[in-house]
């Protein structure tokens, strides 16, 4: 096949690649990074690079003009080299860091009358040997045993043979003294023997940390609290957008990208890197070295955590949807690639489903749902919605789509919560004009996800849009137009935005933001019919994920995404899956629990009949089709 | 009273052991409170909580097949009044009449062409289900053995149960006839036939409360596979009697209507008005329609009367996978590509046609579902297209060799390059109204 010279602007040398190669392979050939945030199904239309010279041949233009094309712009996933060929790759979007995520630390209490040697299953013993002579000629290894059953009480340990090669020295260098770290009592055989995972020479001070790490692998943000599994305190708490985002933005385009050839080596890799970047973070911040870390618990939905582990996830996103492997067993960090201790433990909690993952698992634990005598509805809304409903008598669980437009995608002049997001939005009734609350309290360059719920519950409480979803054209006012994309709704004016344009909410937005939060209350409904509560009996609604936190109660059940319920019973938990892994990671027997509530929750597979469908047609309202669900906007209306 | 998943599964033992090959012993009572499953897969339950839930936990028509042969007729098992509300699961059986008084060749006459008679629709074969002997003083064992020499379909034999004991010995062994009628006067003696014969038991009586008491003497006797015979006749007897005994069993959950229901439109005696009744009585909750007359002008259309209320409303409407033709298209029109979803087919094939553009419509076999979902679901890829395209002979059809795949799919062009090497692929809009000025501009 004919061979062709590809000379990318940012790289240091032309290859040479044959005809049909994608212009994205042959970037990953040059070491150029192209970010493909739809894992490359030519959706997104983000990875354009400029082809300067020669020709590729576009299989597709999707989200590029023709100008953009006779300027010689080409979606690097669709198109294929045919010539030699000069292609400018533009300077990639860099994703920029939330406000929130790695700054405000979430308050930690480590849980009250913690005990190492009760809870923890990784112990540091100091022990004292023997020393051998020539009337006493016993192996090393013998003695090690022996010290450790007289001084710890630990009967019964087992080894490995890199434990066995460097303990010679080890014991005499520590001139017959030596610290040992087992992992013992494990949930999963609290009978096995201990486990030699490292050993020392001399006594290390008892007042030096144990390190132990509790990992959440989100799907968007990865977040690690290393913690002192000594004292069980928290000492460091770091978080980052998870790499694989480069390569899609939801799990589906990473299962996608993961199926393609070298894909799946490559997703790994990018959450590893992540991860081991987070660990060196923590690291430099309480002055530890990763492998001095003997123990990491890891929490994340179950695409993430077959990514991590490299087990093919296809089966994740086929038809009847279901997952290698709910319930991963421990593992040493060597095996799987993590950069802590080699010999340290690597915990993957356990997942309920393809849809819901350990990272729901982990938050019902860190909730305390599971052993609630009252009924609760947890939720963690991100992309996917996963909700919980139950109590310690039962659980069931759901996840629906609620796509990402709460997270600004698919709307308009939607973006993260990042600086220059509006956050919260006023219409006055009578000029319906607003007013923005702005984060950084900066010129506004669009809306996130709190912004949107806000400005949805303003605009219809005022009239500007109506129940089903449609902007009002007759609204006497300039801020109402028809524009490329039918009529919308100006929320600031040109001048008065960091960009220089209208910034607008279209129909189009609108119906997308009626369709996600129509989702979610589906979900509610679906799992309340299926064990016949009513939605609005139930005693507390926890909210947890990163989504929450700033959603504003009364602006989300005027727009009927949360249940009508008194606002008291509503809290915000944060990140709880990080905080599930966190207790997992420091107590056995609620890791032990947590195996318990995943073997426990039972799974509703929404699309299996019509119930949901039929739910999610009322809820396609403001608030809703039947408003006795919601007599608090009811009320509102009034006024 | 039905009990919610919740009440039910307070009465089981909470321990998932999985053992019912549920997830969860919620899970399982879900299941249980949706009649879809019987409590017997639970091998732990408590006699206690047996008592409590196995009135509960009974499917509220009771579900049993008549058999022979091979052949089954299903009944019972319906959950709802209406099909929309979930759906019909036991499709009526057609049966035809043939009386003891008729010779054998006149029965062997009658029985054939009905036992012969198969019709393809659309992948479902249509056919007969049975036969019905009544006794009417001639030679009833004969009558059940011409039958038998003519068709293996399962038999409903109809008399007085010492005439029913001759025929019965002639049927085969292994077989699992449905016998009638009985009443308030050979209830009894009809109860020891069925149990020796182990045959489903019709009960015929003339009012709501007759029968009941009638079916519960049955339940008492160990009957179980009863089917209730209203004796009312006509339109309006039979509508009113049926819809109160279902409405009964599904909304009362009253046990002695728990049945499924046979008619006998063949009694009114006129062809043309039988088949009208037939019509009703399937479309009102009768599961064994009894018929005097045959003819394929007149059993076609019941039959997809029936398949039609019996289908799945819960499943995707399917368009038949093919080419097809839009505005008379010439070899040099673009093939487009879509799923056999009946909405989406409809969606791509007006916009097209609307605007008056020439083309071919690849409809894939996609199982009834939309572009992204069958994507999602590996339904819709590369390989499955190309194999169509095959399949349909596609490329006989035209010159030009341009498919186009809709937008939402664009990941799979790269795929499908290399599964149609001589295609030239293109990628199109995502969305079908942008089809029109996507087709002017670039095919």
């Amino acid at each position: 096949m004919a061979q062709h010279t590809v000379k990318f602007d940012i790289a240091e040398e032309p290859i040479q690649v044959p005809t049909g190669t994608l212009v994205t392979e042959a970037a990953a050939k040059s070491s150029v990074e192209i970010n493909q945030p739809c894992g490359g199904q030519g959706r997104c239309g983000r990875c354009a690079v400029k082809v300067t010279e020669g020709e590729v041949r576009r299989r597709s233009t999707l989200r590029l003009s023709s100008e953009d094309v006779a300027k010689g712009y080409a979606l690097a996933c669709q198109s294929v080299i045919e010539s030699d060929s000069d292609i400018e790759v533009p300077p990639q979007e860099k994703i920029e860091r939330r406000l929130t995520t790695d700054r405000t630390a979430a308050e930690v209490v480590v849980p009250e009358g913690y005990d190492p040697l009760q809870s923890q299953t990784i112990r540091r013993l100091h022990l004292t040997l023997t020393s051998p002579s020539m009337d006493d000629q016993t192996d090393d290894w013998s003695r090690l045993q022996t010290a450790a059953r007289k001084q710890a009480g630990v009967t019964d340990l087992k080894t490995s043979l890199e434990m066995l090669r460097k303990l010679g020295e080890v014991v005499r260098e520590g001139q017959w003294k030596v610290t040992a770290v087992l992992n013992a009592k494990t949930w999963d055989c609290p009978d096995c023997p201990a486990e030699l995972l490292d050993i020392h020479p001399g006594h290390i001070p008892a007042d030096t940390p144990l390190w132990g790490a509790a990992i959440d692998i989100g799907t968007t943000t990865v977040s690690l609290w290393l913690t002192d599994l000594l004292t069980g305190e928290v000492r460091a708490q770091v978080a980052e957008y998870n790499q694989q985002i480069s390569r899609g933005e939801d799990v589906i385009s990473r299962i996608i990208f993961a199926g393609k050839d070298g894909g799946d080596e490559k997703m790994r890799d990018m959450v590893m890197g992540t991860i081991n970047e987070l660990l060196e973070r923590a690291c430099k911040r309480t002055k530890a070295q990763p492998r001095e870390i003997i123990k990491a618990t890891v929490s994340g939905n179950s695409t993430m955590m077959h990514l991590l582990l490299r087990i093919p996830a296809s089966s994740i996103r086929l038809t009847p949807f279901v997952t290698v492997v709910n319930h991963i067993p421990s593992m040493s960090a060597k095996d799987v690639g993590l950069n802590i201790h080699p010999r340290g433990i690597v915990d993957c909690l356990p997942g309920v489903a393809s849809y819901v993952g350990a990272d729901i698992s982990a938050g019902v634990l860190a909730s305390g749902m599971d052993y609630s005598q009252e009924v609760i509805l947890f939720m963690d809304v991100g992309t996917n919605g996963e909700i919980v409903l139950g109590s310690s008598d039962w659980l069931v669980t759901c996840a629906c789509s609620a796509g990402p437009a709460f997270e600004g995608a698919g709307v308009l002049h939607g973006m993260r919560a990042t600086k220059g997001a509006i956050e919260e939005v006023w219409i006055n009734d009578d000029t319906f004009d607003p007013s923005l609350r702005v984060i950084g309290g900066v010129k506004p360059r669009g809306l996130c996800g709190s912004g949107l719920i806000s400005l949805l519950a303003e605009m219809f409480l005022t009239g500007v849009v109506d129940k089903g979803g449609s902007i009002n054209t007759k609204l006497a006012s300039p801020r109402v137009r028809e524009g490329d994309h039918g009529s919308e709704y100006v929320i600031a004016w040109a001048d008065e935005t960091k960009h220089g344009e209208d910034i607008v909410i279209t129909n189009v937005d609108v119906d997308n933001l009626l369709r996600a939060k129509a989702a979610i209350y589906a979900g509610f409904t679906v799992l309340a019919e299926s064990v016949g509560i009513p939605l609005e009996t139930v005693d507390q609604v926890l909210i947890g994920g990163s989504f929450g936190k700033y959603i504003n109660v009364e602006k989300a059940v005027e727009i009927g995404l949360l249940p009508d319920v008194d606002w008291d019973r509503f809290q915000f938990l944060g990140n709880t899956s990080v905080r599930g892994a966190y207790l997992a990671l420091i107590d056995h027997n609620l890791r032990r629990r947590i195996t318990e509530i995943a073997a426990r929750m039972t799974y509703i597979e929404l699309s299996a009949d019509n119930t949901f469908y039929d739910a999610f047609m009322s809820a396609l309202f403001l608030p809703h089709t039947d408003m006795n669900l919601f007599p608090s906007v009811a009320a509102a209306i009034e006024k | 009273m039905a009990l919610s998943g919740i009440q039910i599964y307070k009465l089981l033992p909470q321990t998932n052991c999985k053992d019912c090959d549920f997830p969860t012993c919620l899970a399982f009572a879900m299941k249980l409170a949706a009649k879809q499953v019987e409590l017997s897969l639970c091998p732990h339950v408590s006699d206690e909580a047996m008592e409590q839930l196995s009135e509960a936990a009974a499917p509220p028509v009771r579900p049993f097949v008549i058999s022979s042969n091979g052949h089954e007729v299903k009944a019972g098992n319906e959950v709802v009044m209406f099909r929309h509300e979930k759906t019909f699961y036991s499709h009526p059986g057609l049966f035809l009449r043939v009386y003891d008084t008729e010779s054998a060749d006149e029965i062997k006459a009658k029985v054939t062409p009905a036992d012969a008679y198969k019709v393809d629709y659309v992948g479902i074969d249509l056919e007969m289900s049975g036969f019905v002997i009544q006794a009417n003083g001639g030679d009833f064992a004969g009558a059940v053995k011409a039958v038998r020499e003519a068709s293996h379909r399962p038999v409903i034999l109809v008399g007085e149960p010492d005439t029913l004991k001759t025929g019965l010995a002639a049927l085969n062994d292994g077989e699992k006839p449905m016998i009638g009628q009985a009443n308030a006067d050979n209830w009894q003696a009809m109860a020891e036939l069925a149990k020796e014969y182990d045959a489903a038991l019709t009960v015929k009586a003339d009012t709501i409360d007759e029968m009941a008491d009638l079916t519960g003497k049955l339940i008492e006797a160990g009957i179980k596979d009863l089917v209730l015979s209203p004796s009312q006749r006509g339109f309006r007897g039979t509508l009113t009697a049926n819809t109160v005994a279902r409405r009964l069993a599904l909304k009362s959950n009253f046990r002695p209507l728990g049945y499924p229901i046979i008619s006998f439109p063949g009694d009114v005696g006129d062809p043309a008005t039988e088949v009208v009744l037939a019509a009703q009585a399937i479309g009102k909750y009768s599961g064994f329609i009894v018929l005097d007359h045959f003819a394929p002008e007149t059993v076609y259309p019941l039959l997809v009367l029936r398949e039609n209320i019996y289908t799945d409303p819960q499943k995707p409407i399917q368009v038949q996978p093919g080419v097809y033709e839009i505005n008379d298209p010439t070899p040099e029109s673009p093939v487009l590509i879509t799923t056999n979803f009946s909405i989406t087919y409809f969606s791509v094939a007006n916009e097209v046609e609307s605007a008056g553009l020439p083309a071919w419509l690849l409809v894939t076999e996609s199982e009834g579902m939309s572009v992204l979902t069958a994507w999602a679901a590996g339904k819709f890829d590369a390989e499955r297209i190309a194999k169509d395209v095959k399949r349909f002979e596609v490329g006989d059809k035209v010159s030009a060799k341009n498919i186009v795949l809709p937008g939402h799919t664009a990941v799979l062009s790269g795929e499908l390059e290399e599964e149609l090497p001589d295609w030239n692929v293109l990628v199109g809009p995502r969305e079908a109204v942008d089809l029109p000025a996507y087709m002017k501009q670039a095919v």
